[in-house]
């Protein structure tokens, strides 16, 4: 019941962030990454390569997240698998 | 080098030009004996005649495969220096001599990077492959020299120029360039189809308009794809790059070269001043 | 798109540097320190203090070791799953090593507790002829009360056009349970009673599977199937439940009494999957926007969806501020009870397991945070996020939990 007053509220808040920066960023956003498949060169991957653009681009911030979710929801895992357990409460 | 070789040193004392001179020449021989795959008496021969066991190299051989590798990732495995073998199959001669398919085939088992075991300084090549440096040797010596020659005379600005691929390591004189012909590869020799005014930096060439087959009225370019074993197909005549080092500016043309009609829009994505002679 | 001239520069500077006393490939030989403060405080519940360092280091042109360390020390009070005594609502005082809960006031609905943990992994990955990754990770963790010890292997394989990756990963690992002063509680021993049981253990078995994909320039997407199990002693040695009668059995809004409390006691195997996909698009103007999607089941019938926005906006200088959205939603576990209903149970009976543990009802979740970054010219980045987190509990005693979250990190790169 709530789930897709949930749905409306993501896409208002994500076109919300998006204006932070610029309107045209949603449209593009779906235009650019899902419907625009090409085979990318190795000299194509400048913008691939960059830190930012790893799934994982901040160590630190995911462990610590990983950590405080694990500990205080019952649904874990789906990045990857190992790290250490805790009891924590 | 198998073409000329020039050095022009910009400084007024006679007996320093002479000892650079002296020494580029040196360096270079020293590395064309070392690399080249005419001789009987060297780390490449020792390679390529190694039967599948590990041979151990010098410093510079391996900093020269970490880069071959490098370049063999950066084209997506289009600039391969195990492709030599595929000159069983091609000579381009300007005859019609095309090869059949049946003969390339097999070669394309002895061809690929991957397939060797680098693991500096150990490299081991299974049996029937060779390595061949020639795509990048001779830009290669061309910045060696240029250093060697900078950290004799830091202040003597030169330009060492190897048939045609070029570095210069400063101005001419104060604030003049020096000047670059750019040859048109038709007419080789003949006349520049543009003129370089270049302070420091380099420029090379890659593409050779006197190689290549004609059979049936179709142009066969020597620029052969390691991946097929066959030309790539419409390849620009020659790719002439300005960079900053000659090995950036030789590779940059030959990587374009190998992306055929793709070349211009390659070189576009680069940060680079370029000619393609179509 | 001028990575190739880029790259070939930095190449052809590492073949030039011959003369140069060592000569290694381009990124060999330097060591990334990533260290970070973090502290998250639940409103009058648990403050926790963690300290993470990361070290990561090239000990040669295919190999690549990681050490992380983690410090945490935890103090505060969290919900039992008991109900509040029938008298006022004050909590029990459980100094850490005291043993458990010595309910002196009535109160056993908060439990306060305080502990510290440390955890210390190593990682090793190994590159084979450029296209395949191999991992070996281990990892243990100590606390007064958990220790857990893990072994996982990872491996990736690239296309040879690298266009994708497949993953594959196994993790194990052995958890021994217990109270800060030793052993566990019988299950559904009356709180305060039963015996002491030895320590519980746990083995955790997960796998994964997955496929990353470059979608295009400026388009990377990842997803990965996860299934594995854990079996042994699941259920928490501190947690409780209490047993309810209604006060009027034809009006239940009447209110209900508190009758006794027991230990809880929940099943010795759980068995868990998900799917998760994950992606990263770099948009025109070059902000990163990071999404993610999770689907989570488990046979203890929890069913979970998460899903997870940030939006990178850089800025000139190298300064970004990222945005940060996560939604999260659980079912309750099928063994949850907000209490042992008398009138379902009988005044002796129990369900087969039970736990009022607040984790395995029904949870809402709404994450907003922000994180600002900078990076400087000598390979330093620094970050500050803060975070506000909010848990709706749909059955609870206590109906909402909200925590806020500050970190601050910074990575720095030697070469």
């Amino acid at each position: 019941m709530h789930k897709s007053k949930k749905y409306i509220a993501v896409l208002l808040v994500l076109s919300g962030l998006s204006a932070c920066s610029t309107m045209k960023d949603v449209s593009n956003t779906v235009k650019d990454s899902l419907f625009n498949y090409e085979k990318v060169k190795p000299w194509q991957r400048g913008e691939l390569a960059k830190e930012d653009m790893q799934l994982v681009d901040d160590g630190l911030m995911t462990y610590a997240d990983d950590h405080i979710y694990f500990s205080k929801e019952a649904a874990t895992g789906g990045k990857g698998v190992g790290g250490g357990g805790c009891g924590c409460n | 080098m198998a073409s000329p070789c020039e050095c022009l040193i910009a400084c007024d004392d006679e007996n320093l030009a002479r000892q650079l001179a002296e020494l580029a020449m040196a360096e270079a021989r020293r590395i064309e004996q070392k690399f080249s795959r005419y001789r009987q008496d060297n780390i490449i021969y020792r390679i390529n005649n190694s039967a599948a066991e590990a041979i151990r190299v010098d410093q510079e051989t391996a900093d020269l495969l970490d880069f071959s590798a490098q370049c063999y990732e950066l084209s997506d495995g289009l600039f391969d220096i195990t492709s030599g073998v595929l000159r069983e199959a091609w000579q381009f001669d300007g005859s019609d001599r095309v090869p059949q398919a049946a003969v390339i085939k097999p070669l394309l088992q002895r061809i690929g990077w991957p397939k060797l075991i680098w693991n500096r300084p150990l490299l081991t090549l299974q049996p029937g492959m060779q390595i061949d440096l020639g795509g990048i040797g001779k830009e290669y010596a061309v910045d060696h020299v240029a250093k060697c020659l900078k950290q004799h005379a830091a202040e003597v600005n030169v330009l060492v120029n190897f048939g045609g691929d070029l570095v210069a390591t400063g101005p001419r004189l104060m604030a003049v360039p020096w000047t670059v012909g750019v040859d048109d590869p038709s007419r080789s020799g003949e006349k520049a189809v543009a003129g370089v005014q270049l302070s420091k930096g380099a420029f090379a060439t890659s593409g050779d308009a006197r190689r290549f087959l004609m059979k049936d009225n179709r142009r066969y370019s020597h620029i052969l794809n390691p991946k097929t074993g066959w030309p790539v197909e419409q390849a620009p005549r020659s790719v002439s790059v300005l960079a900053n080092t000659c090995i950036e500016a030789g590779m940059l043309a030959t990587f374009a070269l190998l992306q055929g009609k793709n070349a211009r829009r390659f070189l576009e994505e680069q940060d680079v001043v370029f000619w393609i002679c179509e | 798109m001028k990575s190739i001239q880029k790259k070939l520069a930095l190449a052809t500077c590492s073949l030039l540097a011959h003369n140069a006393q060592s000569v290694m490939a381009a990124g060999a030989e330097d060591w990334a320190v990533d260290a970070s403060f973090l502290h998250y405080e639940e409103e009058e519940r648990i403050t926790v203090n963690k300290m993470i360092g990361t070290l990561v280091t090239n000990i040669s042109e295919s190999d690549k070791v990681k050490v992380d360390l983690v410090f945490d020390t935890m103090s505060g009070s969290t919900p039992s799953g008991a109900l509040e005594g029938a008298g006022s609502f004050t909590t029990i005082t459980t100094p850490s090593g005291a043993g458990g809960f010595s309910a002196s006031s009535g109160s056993t609905a908060l439990a306060e507790f305080s502990d510290t943990r440390l955890g210390v992994s190593l990682d090793w990955e190994h590159t084979k002829k450029r296209l395949y990754r191999i991992n070996y990770g281990s990892s243990i963790s100590v606390e007064k009360d958990y220790t857990s010890f893990g072994l996982n292997t990872n491996y990736a394989q690239d296309s040879s056009s690298r266009i994708v990756t497949y993953t594959a990963g196994v993790a194990v690992a052995f958890d021994d349970v217990r109270r800060s002063t030793g052993g566990t509680p019988e299950p559904f021993a009356l709180y305060g009673g039963g015996e002491t049981l030895e320590n519980g253990t746990r083995v955790t078995l997960d796998t994964i599977f997955g496929v990353t994909r470059v979608f295009n320039r400026r388009t990377l997407g990842q997803l990965n199937f996860s299934t594995g199990f854990n079996e042994g002693y699941l259920t928490d040695p501190y947690k409780l439940i209490s047993r309810t009668q209604l006060l009027d059995i034809s009006d239940p809004s009447a209110g209900f009494d508190e009758k006794d409390t027991y230990y809880e006691s929940r099943p010795s195997v759980r068995q868990r999957s998900s799917l998760y996909g994950s992606m990263a698009h770099s948009t025109r103007n070059d902000n990163v926007l990071h999404m993610s999607y999770r689907y989570y089941w488990d046979d203890w019938d929890i069913v979970s969806n998460t899903l997870d926005f940030r939006l990178k906006i850089r800025y000139e200088n190298d300064f970004f501020i990222e945005p940060h959205l996560r939604f999260y939603d659980q079912t309750a576990a099928n063994f949850y009870y907000f209490a042992i209903e008398q009138e379902v149970f009988g005044p002796n009976g129990f369900p087969e397991y039970g736990s009022a543990d607040y984790r395995l009802d029904e949870i809402d979740g709404t994450t907003l945070g922000f994180n600002i970054g900078k990076t400087f010219s000598a390979h330093g980045k620094l970050r500050v996020r803060v975070e506000h987190i909010r848990w709706q509990y749909k059955n609870s005693l206590f109906d909402v939990n909200e925590a806020l979250v500050f970190q601050l990190s910074y990575k720095k790169l030697f070469e």
